[in-house]
């Protein structure tokens, strides 16, 4: 059916085609999703991931518009009588701020452009956005926008619709990211001067990607300019940054090296004497390297590392993660761009406890390898067509304990699991006629579990009833999930637009943590003969409309999402060392469903955006609850984030944002009873109460200062929480020291007002 | 581990500042349910059964003793014998004799409603020695922060019997007042790691005075006690950033709340030296 539709149109002009990159002028950087629009031919394309485009159209004379956000747009004459190479470099419109704005066809990208649902952040814009500490975080700045809900104050994660965090698949240069928090999630792990670009999809999610029920976070890697080196950095009250990038030949590679480390514990340790022998920061290091072969390959190496480290006096606790990714580009001609990845990808942590001769270490950790071959070809202006494979290798450690020096504490060593994670896809971008765009593709994901390793089945009861042996490379269990991914968008005229979009997902790693919020001690679990595979189905329809002459952009938006197998402990689990952890596991339903609102101001020295989301998330498992539905813990009726951005002059610009959300549901007691002469909460209900709503104001200023030939400098002043409300982290109950026999509750908050300012520099 | 865990995320709170504040929040009420605390303890008898209801949580009204209540316990030898109600919500039994590998039942009538719970008593393991040593974390070991220059670790040496799972409660006093557990209140180890081996098991950072008696007891017991003071533990050390908190696992039948358990004991005590 897919090549009927894509032969449909017949031509009996002579085609050719123009293919190229686009770049940013000063640092060579490609640009990921600039556009390319011919006036002629009203029509045209955007550059992929790679900063790749290509368009075949019959033979004529044309006027070629590049634009991208935030550079000037270049407009080139070409008189097609060949296939032709027309590689474009764009400057940045920030040297010219008075000037006029050039507005380029990408402006209405809003409305016209089929994909709904995903979130594109310029990374450069967002310096701007104050946060805690200055620390510039992508994934926070995500969660200021609908549908996209933070997982709470120095609680990692991020909830997409009604997801659960381990439900987003966050790639760094397509390689899985597993734990994308520092330090019990107060920072994410990305160092904003490594990034390039970031794109969310929280719906109509391309055939391409898969593996998570929710979102795709897709995070690129800068490439390094490739004109000439430069330094830069950032001094900021918690951390400090230093980037190193220049070409390794002028135009033809490129390397960037960046590092990022935390150091709020030694200031606590001059300040308080408690704080001497504990150790608390972390640190992150990005760096990559390019290089073109010729005309057609280009190569990439890329690589992340990060960890925490918390210590006190004899724990040593760590966590993190790494990342590489190779990365080959060729093309095999001007219509067919192809990518093959080897991606390496690890988490794990380890938690040291040394006591004279007495050592304890307890691991645990996800372990990837993964082959990936994607192929975009661009078949006539109407289809692209994009298909490949993907093949995932992945080893967990469930955990391991070992003690040296004492007979008191046995070695635990929890078997390896091993599976083969897979997919096949193809998909295609088509337009009919110059109103409806359609992306459609079809995924089919599998899994296989493979041994050596022991399968066992339980009873109701979490016993033990049988007991399976396997063999090294036997296959112990296979699911198959078709995944079908739509989007369609139909232009009612030529500044507003309807969007539709249906995915099916399937998830076959899950996240297992018995705590609230993220822990570095959640475990990554395989699907296997006891854990099926989780899949979802959403449909979503919205309206986009752009004012003012795009000025103004603006979408309302309805979804529906369900979720089957989702996962949930019963009561009095254990995830640490438990190699039964699957008898303790139960499994049921969630749904989600809700309205998003966003109007944003795109131009002008004032800028900004409202975002607001009223949703409700349930679950629904046999085992909890009473097997009644109730709220998720991300349940959150209300979310608002208003973002206000004004450009005072060329050197001083301001920014505040505000946001409000919903308490999260919360399990909280009813009643008590007394035990052994203890006082023990009595639960009646799963997420029956609500932490207070949060709610905050943080303001901030950004002054560059006088450019030098030399050095470009700039200060960020921020205050976070301004009006020093006191949002509760936790709320817990104890027995009142003045009223024995009676309890209290006792609320945790983090933070009242934190103002924080931090230097950036570049030379 | 959990606890170490929630110790050392609060160290990273603490970095930031945090801060606490005594806050209102109204509760709703639940009807009150029917609390038992009963054991079967190696050894001659009588064995007691505690009956109460639960109430309402900031204030414990309504937790009252249950008196208006009847019942008996069988064993697996095809044993019983009634309660006795001897007031105040406590009831005993007069012949019954605790027999280690065998099942003992409880059965209850309170309010029309029958209520059963069970267990089966081990056989007991017997402590071999203990002994302490000046304790490596000091004050910022996992007891930590109380009024004690000295902190110890204490071991109690035993032997796992290799052909049963067995559980295991474990209690330190000093001076007769209780020392809380590293993961809670109360001690406890199941041999599942450890089968038939020769146990050490240690007591860490436990803060003591010279001269001091520490009593250090071991009690073998039945699979639903254990889980039962397993999950107690959790209840009781909620809060915080824990887990979704829950009622400890009950083998009380009928949404009872509470346990009817079964134990054998040993103990072993020491003076710390000067």
């Amino acid at each position: 059916m897919l090549f009927v539709l894509l032969t449909a149109p017949v031509f009996s002009q002579k085609k050719y085609t123009v293919s190229g990159h686009v770049t940013d002028a000063a640092t060579g950087e490609e640009q990921i999703g600039a556009t390319i629009y011919i006036s002629e031919l009203k029509t045209g394309t955007v550059t992929n991931s790679y900063g790749f485009y290509s368009i075949t159209i019959p033979q004529g004379t044309y006027h070629l518009r590049y634009s991208y956000v935030g550079y000037q747009s270049v407009e080139k004459e070409i008189n097609l009588t060949d296939n032709t190479v027309l590689n474009i470099e764009l400057k940045t419109l920030e040297t010219n701020l008075d000037e006029v704005v050039i507005k380029g066809d990408a402006d209405d990208a809003n409305v016209r452009s089929s994909s709904m649902g995903v979130v594109k952040m310029d990374v450069k814009k967002i310096n701007k956005i104050p946060i805690l500490f200055g620390e510039q975080d992508v994934l926070k700045t995500l969660t200021l926008m609908p549908g996209i809900s933070s997982g709470g104050e120095g609680k990692g994660g991020f909830f997409v619709r009604g997801g659960n965090t381990d439900q987003n698949l966050i790639l760094l240069d397509e390689a899985p990211v597993y734990n994308a928090s520092h330090l019990f999630g107060f920072f994410s792990v990305f160092n904003s001067d490594a990034l390039k670009d970031i794109q969310l999809y929280k719906e109509g999610i391309p055939a391409e990607f898969g593996g998570r029920l929710s979102s795709v976070v897709d995070v690129y890697m800068n490439d390094g300019n490739s004109k000439k080196y430069s330094i830069s950095g950032g001094l900021g009250i918690i951390s400090s940054r230093l980037t190193l990038e220049g070409p390794i030949v002028k135009d033809k590679g490129s390397f960037i090296v960046s590092g990022r480390r935390t150091y709020a514990d030694l200031f606590l340790r001059l300040t308080k004497k408690d704080f001497k022998n504990n150790t608390l920061y972390f640190y992150d290091f990005n760096a990559k390297a390019n290089y073109r072969i010729g005309k057609k390959d280009r190569i990439f190496l890329s690589g992340y590392f990060g960890r925490d480290k918390l210590g006190t006096g004899n724990f040593g606790f760590s966590w993190g993660n790494a990342t590489g990714t190779f990365r080959w580009n060729h093309i095999f001609n001007n219509r067919l761009f192809s990518n093959t990845s080897i991606i390496y990808s690890s988490y794990d942590y380890l938690i040291k406890v040394e006591q004279q001769n007495l050592k304890i270490s307890l691991e645990s950790g996800i372990n990837d390898w993964n082959i990936k071959q994607d192929f975009t070809y661009f078949f006539n202006t109407n289809n692209t067509l994009k298909f490949g494979f993907n093949i995932i290798h992945h080893t967990f450690m469930p955990g391991e304990r070992l003690a040296e020096g004492t007979n008191s504490i046995p070695d635990i060593i929890l078997e390896k699991k091993r599976g083969y994670e897979s997919a096949v896809y193809l998909s295609n971008n088509q337009k009919i006629g110059t109103r409806l765009k359609l992306t459609y593709g079809f995924r089919v994901s599998m899994y296989n579990s493979i041994g050596p390793g022991t399968v066992y089945q339980y009873n109701s009861n979490g016993g033990v009833i049988s007991e399976t042996e396997y063999q090294s490379g036997a296959l112990i269990k296979s699911y198959f999930e078709p995944e079908p991914r739509l989007s369609v968008s139909y232009m009612l005229n030529e500044t507003s637009s309807v969007k539709v979009s249906y995915q099916r997902m399937a998830q076959n790693v899950h996240l297992l943590s018995t705590s609230t919020s993220d822990s570095p001690t959640d475990v990554w679990v395989p699907s296997s003969s006891i854990i099926k595979p989780e899949t979802s189905n959403q449909v979503s329809l919205g309206y986009f409309r752009n004012f003012k002459n795009n000025t103004f952009e603006s979408y309302v938006e309805i979804y529906y999402k369900t979720m089957r197998h989702q996962i949930d402990f019963k009561d009095g689990a254990n995830i640490f060392l438990n190699p039964h952890i699957e008898a303790d596991i139960t499994f049921g339903d969630g749904r989600s469903y809700g309205m998003e609102v966003f109007v944003k101001k795109r131009l002008g020295k004032f800028t900004g955006w409202v975002g607001y989301t009223l949703s409700k998330t349930e679950r629904l498992f046999d085992e909890i609850n009473h097997g009644n539905w109730y709220p998720a813990r991300q349940d959150r009726t209300h979310d608002v984030s208003i973002v206000a951005m004004y450009q005072l002059n060329k050197r001083i610009s301001f920014s505040a944002n505000w946001i409000y959300y919903t308490g999260d549901a919360v399990t909280m007691p009813s009643g008590s009873y007394v035990v052994n002469g203890n006082i023990v909460p009595l639960y009646t209900e799963r997420n029956g109460y609500r932490m207070p709503d949060y709610h905050r104001l943080d303001v901030g200023m950004t002054f560059v200062s006088k450019e030098t030939k030399k050095l470009k400098s700039s200060w960020n002043f921020s205050v976070y929480n301004v009006y020093a409300r006191e949002n509760a982290y936790s709320i817990y109950f104890q027995e009142n020291p003045e009223k024995p026999g009676t309890m209290q509750a006792v609320k945790l908050y983090l933070f009242s007002i934190v103002p924080s300012v931090t230097w950036n520099f570049k030379f | 581990m959990k606890k170490t865990i929630i110790y050392l995320s609060v160290l990273v709170t603490l970095f930031f500042t945090s801060c606490e504040k005594v806050i209102d929040i109204n509760l709703n009420e639940s009807e009150p349910r029917l609390v038992v605390e009963g054991a079967v303890t190696l050894g001659t008898g009588p064995f007691f059964v505690q009956l109460s209801t639960s109430g309402d949580f900031f204030t414990g009204n309504g937790i009252e003793p249950v008196s208006n209540a009847g019942g008996y316990i069988t064993n697996s030898l095809g044993q019983t014998d009634t309660l006795i109600n001897v007031g105040n919500g406590l009831f005993r039994t007069s012949t019954l004799q605790a027999v280690p590998n065998s099942l003992y039942t409880l059965h209850l009538n309170y309010n029309n409603q029958a209520y059963t719970a069970s267990d089966s008593l081990p056989r007991q393991v017997l402590i071999d020695s203990i002994n302490y040593s000046v304790s490596e974390f000091g004050n910022s070991g996992p007891q930590g922060d109380d009024e004690y220059d000295t902190h110890y670790d204490f071991h109690c040496y035993f032997k796992d019997d290799p052909n049963r799972r067995n559980y295991y409660l474990l209690s330190v006093n000093v001076n007769g007042e209780q020392v809380e557990g590293r993961r809670g209140k109360y001690y406890l180890l199941s041999d599942e790691f450890a089968n038939g081996k020769h146990i050490a098991y240690p007591f860490f950072g436990v803060g003591a005075n010279p001269n001091d008696t520490v009593l250090i007891s071991l009690s073998a017991v039945g699979k639903a006690t254990y889980d039962y003071f397993r999950t107690l533990n959790d209840a009781l050390s909620q809060g915080g950033m824990g887990s979704t908190p829950y009622n400890p696992i009950s083998n009380v039948s009928n949404n009872a709340l509470g346990y009817f358990g079964t134990f054998t004991y040993d103990s072993e005590s020491i003076i710390i030296g000067k």
